[in-house]
C-alpha cells in the first residue's frame, strides 16, 4: 500500500498521533502559542543538542518543461536559462565548500533534454570528492533511477509535493509530467527503495489552506516512518516568494501560525529534522532558529551559476518552451548577464554570518556530518591496505 | 566542550567520525578532533552513521588511516529515530574488527546473551543502553543490565539514556564499570558544572557499589518482634 491509500482516507480516519497533531494545529491563544514554542524549543536542544546543521542549495539548471503557475521556472515563463557545464558545477561546488559547506543541495528543473538522469550522476560524481553530503531536488523517478543517483554518491532525496490540496494541485499544474499528483506523491517511497537515507518533504505554503498541508504533510510523514524505517526525514514548510511569472496566492500563512506549524511538527515528531531556508527574511530566522529549527541554509541564491557567475557564457532566453538566442550574452545589462532565479532570497547574509548569528545564540553550526567513505568502497582498498601495517 | 571534559573527569572522549576530517587534512569545518586533548583523553572514534557491518567496519578502518586510535565504540543503528543498535550487524562487525586487532567497545541492547556472544568473539566491552540515546530516561533496562554486569567478565559500560546524575549513581551502585554520558551534560545550561554534577554522581555510585549496598526490602524489620510474647520454645 503506498500514502495514496491513506492519503484519500484523509481527514476522516487519522491516527492518534495524527488527532494530537490536528489539536496543536488548531487556534490557539498567546500564551498556548508561547507554551508550545517553549515545548518545541526544549523537545529540539534533548533530540539534537545545540547543533544546526548548515547547507547550500546549488541550482544546475532552470530549464523545465513542467508549468506551474506559481514556479519562476515554468515552462512557458520567459526568462533567462542554462543548464550548467560539469565543469561550472565544479567550481559553483568549489565556492560553497570554500565558504564552509559540506552538505550541497543540487537542484535542478525538470527537463529530460537537459536534466537526463546521466547529467545528474556525472554532476554528482564530480563533486562527490570534496563534497561529503551530497542530496538531489529534481523531478520525479523510478526507483531503478533513484538507485542510480545513490550509487553515484548522493545520499539525500528532496521532493515536496508543493500542496496536498488536489484541487489545487490541477489547477496550479497546467502542463508537463508534474501533473499527476500520485505520482509525486509516492516519490519518497521510490526514493526509499532507491536507497536514499535522508529524505526532505514539504510543502509549499500560500498555494492551499495550511492547516491542511500541515495534517496531510503530518500524515505523510508519519507513514513514511512506519514504512521507510531505516531513512531519517527532514520536513520544510516553504512560504511562497516573489517569482517570475507574478504568481499571486491565493492562501497565507502568517509569522504566528509558521511559530505554531514548527511547533506542531516538533511535539509530534521529536526526533524530525525541520529545515528553514533563506526564503526568510533576517529577523524572522533568528527569531525561528532556535525554536525547533535544526537545518539551515545561508548566503543562497536560486539560479545556476548564481554564485560564481559561471554560466554566462550560454544563456539563452526561452519563449513558450522555444529556445531564442541572446544578441550579445554577455556584454548586455547586469539583468541579461545572468540566468533568472527561481524565487527571490530574503536573507541574503553570508554563510558566515549566518554562523556567527547562531553562535551569538548558543548553537553550533555543524556543516560536516556525514563521510563519502561511510558508502564508498573507493577509499577502502587504501583503508585496508594502511590498516594491515598499522596493525599486526 | 574543553572546560566541561575537564571537569567531568572523564578518561575516554568518543567522536562521530562523520563529523571529523578523515582525509588527513585539515578542515576547519570538520575540526571535532581539535577540540580534545589527546594528551589527557583517549580518543574512541564511533561509527555512528553506519547502518551495517560492512559500512562500520570500513569507518573503522579509515579512522585508523586518519591517525587515530585502534579503539573502536561500534555503534550501528540503522534506525535513525531511536537509534537502537543493530545487534546482529553489530556481532558481525565486531566480529571482523576484533580479528584485524581493533579493541571494540560495542553498543549494543540491554541483551544478555548478545553481550556474552560478544565477549566470547573477544570485544573489549559491552556497552548496553539504558534507554535510547538522547532520551535521558535513565535506567530503563536495569533488570536486564544487572544480568549482563552478574555474567560479564569485561567492562560494562553503561552507555545512553542516562539524563541525570542520579541516572548515573544508579548504574554504577548496580556495578557498572562506566557511564557514557553526551546530550544531559551537552545541552545543561552549565555543562561545566553538570559535568562536576556528573563526575561527583559516578564517584558516589562506585564507591557505594565498593562499599556494597544494604540489601532492599519491602517490608520492614521491626527491632522487637511482634510475636515474642508467644515465648515458644
Amino acid at each position: 500500500m503506498s500514502f495514496v491509500e491513506s492519503f484519500n482516507q484523509l481527514p476522516d480516519h487519522k491516527s492518534t498521533l495524527l488527532k494530537r497533531f490536528s489539536s496543536l494545529i488548531a487556534p490557539k491563544t498567546a500564551q498556548e502559542l508561547e507554551a508550545m514554542a517553549r515545548e518545541s524549543q526544549a523537545i529540539t536542544r534533548k533530540h539534537f543538542g545545540r547543533t544546526m546543521r548548515m547547507f547550500a542549495p546549488l541550482y544546475l539548471s532552470n530549464e523545465c518543461i513542467n508549468n506551474c503557475k506559481y514556479c519562476g521556472f515554468s515552462r512557458d515563463n520567459p526568462i533567462l536559462r542554462v543548464t550548467l557545464s560539469i565543469d561550472q558545477v565544479i567550481k559553483e561546488a568549489r565556492h560553497l565548500t570554500d565558504q564552509g559547506f559540506r552538505n550541497i543541495l543540487l537542484v535542478a528543473g525538470e527537463h529530460p533534454k537537459f536534466v537526463s538522469d546521466g547529467y545528474l550522476e556525472a554532476c554528482i560524481e564530480a563533486i562527490r570528492p570534496f563534497v561529503p553530503t551530497i542530496g538531489i531536488e529534481v523531478g520525479p523517478m523510478e526507483a531503478a533511477e533513484y538507485a542510480r543517483m545513490v550509487q553515484a554518491g548522493a545520499e539525500g532525496l528532496v521532493v515536496y509535493q508543493e500542496t496536498y490540496d488536489r484541487t489545487e494541485y490541477a489547477d496550479l499544474h497546467t502542463a508537463g509530467p508534474k501533473k499527476n499528483f500520485d505520482w509525486r506523491l509516492e516519490c519518497p517511497e521510490r526514493g526509499y527503495e532507491g536507497g536514499f537515507r535522508r529524505i526532505g518533504i514539504g510543502a509549499l505554503f500560500g498555494l492551499a489552506d495550511w492547516r491542511w498541508e500541515a495534517l496531510a504533510l503530518a500524515a505523510h510523514l508519519e507513514f513514511l516512518q512506519q514504512r521507510c524505517w531505516k531513512s531519517s526525514f527532514t520536513v520544510s514548510f516553504p512560504r511562497m516568494r516573489p517569482a517570475a511569472g507574478q504568481f499571486r496566492p491565493k492562501f497565507s500563512l502568517t509569522d504566528r501560525e509558521y511559530v505554531q506549524l514548527i511547533a506542531a511538527f516538533r511535539m509530534a515528531f521529536p526526533e524530525v529534522g525541520i529545515v528553514l531556508s533563506t526564503r526568510e527574511d533576517q529577523a524572522l530566522r533568528d527569531a525561528l532558529f532556535p525554536l525547533g529549527i535544526t537545518t539551515v541554509s545561508a548566503g543562497s541564491h536560486t539560479e545556476p551559476g548564481g554564485y560564481t557567475g559561471e554560466g554566462s557564457d550560454d544563456l539563452h532566453l526561452t519563449v513558450r518552451g522555444k529556445r531564442v538566442e541572446l544578441d550579445t550574452p554577455t556584454s548586455g545589462s547586469k539583468e541579461c548577464s545572468r540566468a533568472t532565479e527561481q524565487f527571490g532570497i530574503a536573507d541574503t547574509r553570508s554563510p558566515a554570518q549566518v554562523s556567527e548569528a547562531l553562535r551569538t545564540m548558543g548553537l553550533d553550526p555543524v556543516w560536516k556530518d556525514w563521510d563519502e567513505a561511510i558508502l564508498s568502497t573507493a577509499r577502502l582498498a587504501t583503508a585496508t591496505a594502511a590498516t594491515t601495517m598499522v596493525l599486526p | 566542550m574543553r572546560d566541561a571534559l575537564a571537569s567531568s573527569g572523564t578518561q575516554i572522549v568518543t567522536v562521530a567520525l562523520r563529523r571529523a576530517d578523515l582525509s588527513g587534512q585539515h578542515d576547519p569545518y570538520a575540526n571535532i578532533l581539535e577540540f580534545v586533548d589527546r594528551e589527557k583523553y583517549l580518543l574512541l572514534p564511533n561509527t555512528s552513521g553506519a547502518m551495517n557491518a560492512e559500512e562500520a567496519v570500513r569507518l573503522a578502518r579509515l579512522a585508523v588511516t586518519a591517525g587515530l586510535p585502534n579503539w573502536v565504540k561500534l555503534e550501528i543503528h540503522p534506525d535513525p529515530r531511536y537509534l537502537l543498535p543493530d545487534p546482529i550487524e553489530t556481532f558481525k562487525a565486531a566480529e571482523i574488527l576484533v580479528k584485524e586487532g581493533f579493541v571494540v567497545l560495542p553498543y549494543i541492547n540491554a541483551d544478555p546473551v548478545l553481550a556474552k556472544r560478544l565477549e566470547d568473539i573477544g570485544t573489549a566491552t559491552v556497552m548496553p543502553l539504558g534507554a535510547p540515546i538522547g532520551s535521558n530516561r535513565g535506567i530503563e533496562t536495569r533488570r536486564q543490565i544487572e544480568i549482563i554486569i552478574e555474567q560479564s567478565t569485561i567492562p560494562v559500560v553503561v552507555d545512553a539514556g542516562i539524563g541525570a546524575p542520579s541516572h548515573a549513581a544508579l548504574a554504577m551502585e548496580m556495578g557498572a564499570d562506566a557511564v557514557l554520558v553526551n546530550t544531559a551534560i551537552a545541552i545543561a545550561a552549565d555543562p561545566c558544572r553538570m559535568a562536576q554534577a556528573f563526575k561527583a554522581a559516578t564517584e558516589a555510585g562506585r564507591s557505594a557499589y565498593e562499599i556494597g549496598l544494604a540489601e532492599e526490602s519491602f517490608s520492614a524489620s521491626a527491632t522487637s518482634p511482634l510475636t515474642g510474647f508467644l515465648n515458644e520454645q
